[in-house]
This record gives structure tokens, sequence and C-alpha cells, in this order.
């Protein structure tokens, strides 16, 4: 049904009200208009007590009520004094009405003055006309109404039927959810023509109800709205539940840990994470030294600890002891821990963080073959001790393969390099919050091609992003680009290609992606971003170029992000790890093939005083 | 209540355990068709009165406690209009075995639910302040979930027409303001887009 509103003010008597063809109302209205501006309604006369199906925006504009509004009522409540009202006015002249009810059960036409009221109960003074249109059979379909309003000189009090029960001022407003119902103000008609609804709420459920579970781009936004949002968007509480509820209840705790982050408050902390402003390399130089020295080994941290395990030494032999470096000291340095037996020697295999402050490790190369082992240091144990995990039907034993932490407790294991050299695509996942972990395999109708030194991150909650890594292509095996994503958190999950090249049915890639990789940095920013670097790149492209992807986004793309500081040359996936949600520490960055692990390069993202 | 004995079926049982079978199923029964015919009576605040199922006008904690205190008289609601009131109950009946698990009614909010919040922000705001006031959480989360999906991802002046609010920072606020804005900022124009 659509209606040609803004004709009606063209003033021209003889020209009808335009309407569109095929239009509800088969019939002309010429001489029907006034040439000022008026209110026009049209109402139902086959239905019961007249609904009405039509007010123009005049009428809207000069009573104050919209069409949705009105719509499917009968246009008696004008007579009434404001929208609670249910009795017509006392001023309202019953005569006058009497008249109306005349002329509408005789089918004959009614001209006459009434008193009606705006939507905040101002007066107004109704030239009205009312036309009866008949149908084919001689039935009344349709009144039309013509009202020609002017200003009612009549002081009639404040609008009745609003109790305000507590005094207005904002210290009750805000102790008691609602605390009274406020008079509805029209705003400044020339401005905003609505009413505001979202400003009379209290602060409390504004806060905790509305604001807290914005994103908290959003509440960048609404403290630039109005003075009100911009007090309310200070405080820290309401930063914190927004980041919660952005970024998880895991990553939120994690942060709490990160150094200085109490001086940056929620909101500083949500901002320089989103927009990525004080991201920067830094070079860290550290005590202590790593002996014998090693490549291939694994890095993870707990807290703001740094744990090194295993590596393959110079004589290529399998190593398995553990280092830890607390980046929190005032002289960081690194410090062999004596652990009380310790894993068979590897290198090759993953450490990831669970349950808090413990770390897992699994498969791997070792003395005798491929591993399929697992093993769990609790690093605050006195003395820390690693425990091996007898998970029940346990994956292919595998090196190279990537790992990740499902909601803190699950370790999940995906791909890698199976013995004689054959590429794998499953993925396992292991629960270590039970008591007697069993190795599940997660079935999928559809897996991407295998692969080795891909990299695995958790965004979202529950969902998996898969990336890069030395891929299966036929016979031969290339360096990937390709992304897939996995929701766990589905009935039956499956892997999604989301952006990449090469394969059948891929995505259009958004930007320019990272070219090709294996071994490389994936850090998982809280909000859902994923951001890769490093690695054994194909061609001569530099690995410490940052890319940044959002998998969240409706068209994923990839971007480029500078930061300013010197980068490494090198990063490695196996060697570098994330500190605090916020830092990431790369190991050995220097040089290819020395490790000098005293000195660190750091890309931190969050400006904290170290 | 009449009803009739298969006598195949029941021809073995003792009639003593018979007659206290079929007084049990009496009882039982009366109990039932009572609970289904009870009804609230509730007068808001313009007197008019609602008869509403008992089980629809519970879903207000609110009134459920007071039906305790007034046990089967006319409840008061003394700040709630009867406009607002009905479409309340209108939303409670629709959704009285819908249990209380606020992520169904987030969801719901997209589907059923949708046209019930597309109304004037005056409606909602009285919608919200009843549904606190009555104690319905499923429907305050409801409405505080449609004031976010209307914020959601919209910029500064796209909210305040939405919302209908009116700026009022000063221009030298406003400058501040605009400084903090997460776009303005160096570190978002870094996203070179290649």
């Amino acid at each position: 049904m659509e209606w040609d509103s803004n004709s009606d003010l063209s003033g021209d008597e003889d020209e009808g009200f335009l309407l569109n063809d095929g239009g509800p109302l088969p019939f002309p209205v010429q001489n029907l208009l006034q040439t000022a501006p008026c209110g026009f309604v049209v109402s139902d006369a086959l239905e019961p007590d007249h609904p009405i199906i039509y007010v123009n925006t005049v009428f809207e504009m000069i009573t104050g009520y919209r069409a949705e509004e009105v719509l499917g009522r009968n246009c008696r409540f004008l007579q009434c004094r404001g929208p609670f009202a249910k009795r017509r006015h006392p001023l309202v002249d019953s005569t006058v009405v009497s008249e109306i009810q005349r002329c509408l059960e005789e089918g004959v036409e009614f001209q006459g003055e009434l008193l009606n009221f705006r939507k905040d109960g101002s007066p107004l003074m109704n030239r009205l006309r009312l036309t009866p249109i008949y149908g084919d059979d001689e039935t009344i379909t349709h009144v039309i109404g013509i009202q020609f309003f002017t200003e009612a000189n009549i002081d009639l009090g404040p609008v009745p039927g609003y109790s305000i029960k507590e005094s207005m001022k904002s210290s009750d407003r805000s102790r008691s959810g609602f605390s009274a119902l406020h008079p509805v103000v029209v705003g400044d008609r020339n401005v905003c023509r609505g009413v505001c609804g979202i400003l009379q709420l209290s602060d409390e459920v504004l806060s905790l109800k509305i604001l807290s579970r914005l994103t908290p781009r959003d509440i960048a936004s609404v403290g630039s709205v109005c003075r009100r949002f911009y007090e309310l968007t200070k405080n820290e509480d309401l930063w914190r539940m927004v980041c919660q509820n952005a970024w998880g209840c895991e990553t939120t705790r994690v942060l709490e840990t990160v150094p200085g982050a109490k001086r940056l408050g929620w909101g500083g902390l949500a901002r320089e994470l989103t927009t990525l402003e004080a991201a920067a390399w830094r070079k860290l130089t550290v005590g202590g030294a790593v002996e014998p020295s090693r490549c291939n080994f694994s890095a993870c941290a707990v807290g703001n600890r740094v744990v090194l395990f295993g590596g393959e030494g110079v004589n290529m032999q399998p190593m398995n002891d553990t280092f830890v470096l607390d980046l929190n000291s005032s002289n960081p340095e690194w410090q062999h821990i004596q652990v009380s037996s310790p894993p068979p020697g590897r290198w090759g295999h993953t450490l990831s963080c669970v349950n808090g402050s413990h770390l897992v490790v699994f498969g791997g190369c070792g003395r005798q073959g491929l591993l399929n082992d697992v093993f769990v240091l609790d690093l605050d144990a006195k003395p820390p001790t690693w425990r091996e995990i007898s998970g029940l039907a346990p994956p292919l034993p595998r090196s190279w393969h990537s790992s990740c932490t499902l909601d803190g407790t699950k370790l999940i294991v995906s791909g890698g390099c199976a013995d004689s050299g054959v590429l794998l695509s499953d993925t396992f996942l292991l629960d270590l919050s039970m008591e007697k972990p069993v190795w599940r395999e997660i079935p999928v109708a559809w897996t991407p091609p295998s692969r080795l030194g891909h990299t695995m991150s958790v965004y979202g909650g529950r969902k998996i992003l898969m990336f890069g890594g030395l891929a299966k292509s036929g016979p031969l095996r290339f360096r990937s680009s390709d992304v897939f994503t996995m929701d766990l958190s589905e009935e039956e999950p499956c892997w999604r290609c989301v952006t990449g090249s090469g394969m059948p049915g891929a995505g259009n890639p958004g930007g320019i992606a990272p070219p090709p990789r294996l071994d490389h940095v994936a850090v998982s920013l809280p909000g859902g971003r994923i951001l890769i670097f490093g690695g054994s790149v194909a061609g001569l492209h530099s690995a410490s170029q940052l890319y940044l992807l959002d998998p969240t986004d409706e068209k994923p793309t990839w971007r480029i992000l500078n930061v300013p500081g010197r980068p490494p040359r090198f990063a490695w996936g196996h060697s570098t790890c994330v500190v605090g949600g916020t830092r990431a520490i790369v190991l050995g960055g220097q040089t290819g093939e020395e490790w000098m692990l005293t000195e660190l390069h750091e890309l931190s993202l969050a400006s904290s005083v170290i | 209540m009449a009803f009739t004995w298969s006598k195949t079926i029941y021809m073995g049982l003792d009639p003593i355990f018979l007659t206290e079978l079929s007084i049990s199923i009496i009882i039982f029964s009366t109990i039932a068709s009572s609970k289904k015919s009870r009804v609230s009576k509730i007068k808001t605040a313009d007197n008019e009165i609602f008869e509403v199922e008992e089980a629809v006008a519970t879903m207000s904690n609110t009134i459920k406690i007071m039906a305790g205190d007034c046990s089967g008289g006319v409840i008061p609601l003394n700040n709630v209009h009867s406009t607002i009131f009905a479409r309340v109950i209108e939303w409670c009946k629709k959704h009285v075995d819908d249990g209380e698990d606020l992520e169904y009614y987030k969801g719901a909010l997209k589907n059923c639910d949708a046209t019930f919040f597309e109304v004037d922000q005056a409606v909602l705001y009285h919608l919200l302040t009843t549904a606190n006031s009555l104690d319905i959480k499923p429907l305050l989360h409801q409405g505080c979930q449609r004031f976010v999906d209307m914020i959601n991802g919209k910029t500064v002046e796209e909210i305040r027409q939405l919302l209908h609010i009116k700026n009022d920072f000063t221009n030298e606020e406003e400058d501040e303001t605009r400084k903090k804005l997460w776009s303005s900022v160096v570190g978002m124009n870094s996203f070179i887009l290649l």
C-alpha cells in the first residue's frame, strides 16, 4: 500500500490527492483539500469501531502521534488528553461528538469544530470535516477525515495520569532500577521528531543491561553521543564487563595479569587492543643461558613466564630439559629447572598452556622415532613436575603438527608429519579437565589438504582458524597461505575455507594475503582477529611483515599492519610465544641458525610499562 | 465426573483398592481442572481490570509475590498503565511455556518477537520499565537487547538519530570527544588496504 503523502501539500484545490495506481481508495478526492496543510485520516467503515487505516505526515507532525501508534484505533483517542488517558477530556464538547455520531449513522457529511489533544497533552482546535465514501452497493466503505488544526487557548494545567513516585534527583535514579514514570517529552520538533526513550532509563539499567552488551568499538562511539553517555562510559567496571562479554572470560583473565594493565585501565586496554595504535617492536636483553644450545625447541608462556622445553642439539640428539624465563623479575634470566621424571627428549613437538598454569607437551620426534605421548608440567608445584597423561586412543605419532587450547582445558592437535614422511590432516581433541582423559577424533566429511608446520588459533570462543603450513598437493608439497576455520560449538563441525588461493570453490581473497609460509607465528587478538608474521616464507619476502585478518567479518580481508620499532629478521612459530595476551616474544630472531636466546624481540600490542 | 471401568481390565482387582483408586482419581482431576481455570485479577493504574490465567500472570515475579499477599483478591498495579500492561500480557501469553533461558529469548528477538519491539521509543521505554517493575526478566532482557541491536555498529550521528538523542556537548567538548574517537587514531590508519 503506497501513499504519496507529500503531495497533499500541493495547495491546489482542483488537484486531487495523488494516489498511486492501484491504490486502495477507488474514488477521487478533489475539492476535499484546503490550501493550508491539514491532517488527512482514512478509516475503514466496514470494520467495527471504524479503525484508522491511514494518516498523513501532517497529522503525525501536528498531533505528535506516529502512524504506527494510531493505525487500527478509532480517531476518538484525540479527544483524550495524552496517550494514556482513557476517557474523553471533559472540555471536549459532547454535543459535537453526538453530532458526529449522528452524521456517521445517517451517512451524511459532518463539518464542525472539536477540541483535540496532541500526544504531549497540549490542546488543539480541530476544524473537522468527515466525508463518508460509498462502495459499489450503497454501503459506506470508508470515512475520510480532514482536519484543520489550530492552537487552542485553553490552560489545562499539568497532564494527569502520570504519577511521579519519587524525587527526580539523579542519585535516586541510580539507586533503584526505575524510580518513576517520567512524562514523555517530545523533543524539539525541528531537530528530533521522536521521543527519546533510552535516556529515561536509570544509569543502572543502561549500564548493566544495555551498554555492557555492546562491543568495545560501539561503547567508544556511544561515549561521543551525549554528555550522559560520556559519563557512563568512563566507568572502569563497565569497560571490564564489556571486555569480558566481547572477548570471553579466559582472555580477560589472562589480560588482568598484564603489567601496567591497571594503569591503562580496561577502557585503555580495549582501545589499544582494538586500534593497535600502541603496537611496537622492542628488543629485550636477558640474562642466563640455554645450554647446551639447540634448535627446534618449543616455547610457551605461563602468566609472565616463558617456558622452553626440548629441542634438537648440535649432534641432532633430542633434548628433554626445561628452562624458564620470568619476565616479571627486574633482571629476567634463563633458568634451568630441575624436574623429576622429565618426558623423553624430542624436537618438533608442541607446547601449550592449559588449566591456567600447566603446560602440555604432545608428539614430536624422539630418540626412537615419532611420539604421541602427552606430558603435563605443573610449574607451580615444588618442585615443578612433569606428569604423563595416558590418554586412551591417542592419535598417530607425529611431528611438526599444530596445537591449540580450547576453553583453557582441551588440547587440540591437527596435521603434522607421521612415520615415513606421510602428511596428516586429522584433528584430535583431548579434554584435560577430566579424570581420565580420552582422545577423540573430530569427525569431518572433508578436510583441507594435509600439512605440517601450520598454525591453529582459537577465536570467538570455540572456533579454530588454521593457516599456512607445508601442504600436500598431489605428489608435491607447497607452502600454503590458505585459511580454514571450524566451529567446534556446532553439532557437526566442519572445515570451511575462508580466503586463500588454489582451492576449488575458495572464497574471494580480500586484500593481499601473506606470502605462503610454514612454521610462522599466529597471535590471537582479543575480539577474534589473527595476526600472522614470520616463518619460512616462499620467495624473498620479509618474514617480519605483520598481516591481520578478522575471520568474523562479513568478508574477511587481509590487512598489513605497520608498527614502529626494529622487527626481528626471523621469527619461528615453535620458538615464539604470547605472554599475557599482549606481547609476542620471539626467541632467536636475529639469525636463522645460531640460537642466541639472550637477545629477544618483543611485539607488544598494548602500551604497558615493563 | 463419570467414567466407566472396563469390566475385563478391572475384574481381577480388589474392590477396596478399586474404590481408593477411583477416589484418588476424582480428587486428582478436581485439582487438575481447578488449576486450569485459576485466574488472576489485576487492576492497572487507570482502574482497568485484567483477568489473566495464573500461569501467565505469574511470569511476573512481582505479581507472583503480590498474589500470595492478596490471596484471591484483585492485585493492584499502581504504576502500570493498561495499554502497556495489555502488551506485556500478550507477550507473556506467548512465552508462558518457554522457560528461563535468556539465550533463547535473545534468539526469539530475531524471530517470533521481532515485531513486538518495533515500536515507538516511548512505548519501548514503558515496556522496559514495566518489565523491570513487574520483574519479568526475559522481557527486560529482550527489550534491552533491542536497544543493543539498534546501537550495534552505528556511527555516533546514526546513534543520535536512531535514538532521538540531542547532542548536548559544547563545541570544545565535542572536539575533545572527536579526538578520542577510535577511528580518528593514527593506528587505525595503518590498516592499509592494499
